[in-house]
């Protein structure tokens, strides 16, 4: 009895370093990376269909019109159609039209547990002004987009449940 | 019209603890994302496919979607807000917000392809994976 528990404990012992090892490295440079991609992608597609979000974790809302929006700037827009982004239309608000923006956003800084996201500081195409100056002053015309809405947390730790958690434990 | 508040009950054992019924909730929730994301409703059968004027529509485009695969997935916002509503003994309410944005398109969704619901068999084996689970 005494040698089984014994037995016991050393297989315990050695399944608890295995697993501290693996979870160690469940929070790694490389699954920031593949949460950071992800929340990049969910943002560019909210953006694209024309959701900003006010908060970190709040509710996505529909871009309101912009005084620039107005009938005579959707005229612009057809107009200068040949311009546009496949992914916008003259009517679309959804701070596009070149799609130089929203094709910007990106990751910024990684942290130990945790990523920033934001724009380059490299000029545009075209222009005299960088993504991350635009970036400012679009969320100061009242579209702010740069927050992570609640639903795309809850779709983040899925992928981070799916994706890294569930691959990881399996290898135990 | 208002949109209908989608919800629907599963039943629990009457022997589960809250914890336990939590957990089937979970199970049930995520079971009904990868079912529908996999292109089946609630009894298993296909989807009905996208219409035209959706297929051709730039939200479509935008979202990278496939004709071919209907999933009831765009952003995937109203998949992740299915969630545990409430558990009493014996039950477990899984649903939408009443009133919110997700629950619309829920309702909207579910006329022509429903997703809301678990079959007997399904939740049989959830039930016995929460047991398993819990050591029981």
């Amino acid at each position: 009895m005494a040698n089984s528990s014994k037995l016991n404990r050393t297989e315990i012992d050695r399944f608890t370093t295995k697993l501290q090892k693996q979870f160690g490295k469940i929070v790694t440079t490389t699954s920031m990376q593949m949460l950071g991609a992800e929340q990049v992608r969910q943002m560019k597609i909210r953006v694209r269909l024309g959701y900003g979000v006010r908060k970190e974790l709040g509710k996505r809302e529909a871009f309101k019109s912009l005084k620039h929006h107005s009938p005579s700037y959707t005229r612009y827009r057809e107009l200068n159609s040949d311009q546009l982004d496949p992914e916008t239309s003259p009517k679309m608000q959804n701070l596009t039209f070149t799609g130089q923006l929203v094709r910007d956003i990106r990751v910024i800084k990684y942290r130990k547990d945790s990523f920033v996201l934001g724009h380059s500081d490299k000029k545009r195409d075209g222009d005299s002004f960088s993504n991350k100056k635009l970036s400012k002053w679009v969320q100061e015309q009242g579209r702010p987009y740069m927050y992570v809405t609640d639903l795309e947390y809850k779709k983040l730790l899925r992928f981070y449940q799916n994706n890294i958690i569930k691959p990881t434990l399996a290898k135990i | 019209m208002p949109a209908k508040w989608q919800r629907f009950r599963v039943d629990a054992p009457e022997d589960f603890t809250p914890g336990m019924r939590e957990a089937l909730g979970k199970e049930v929730v995520e079971f009904i994302r990868r079912r529908t994301e996999s292109g089946k409703d609630k009894d298993g059968g296909k989807f009905i496919k996208y219409s035209k004027a959706y297929i051709n529509s730039k939200a479509f485009k935008i979202a990278g979607k496939s004709p071919s695969k209907v999933n009831l997935t765009l952003s995937g916002d109203m998949l992740i807000a299915l969630d545990v509503l409430s558990h009493k003994s014996g039950s477990v309410l899984i649903g939408f917000e009443k009133g919110s944005e997700e629950n619309a398109r829920a309702d909207g969704n579910v006329k022509t392809r429903d997703f809301m619901g678990i079959g007997d068999k399904d939740l049989e084996n959830l039930i016995d994976k929460v047991r398993d689970n819990y050591g029981e």
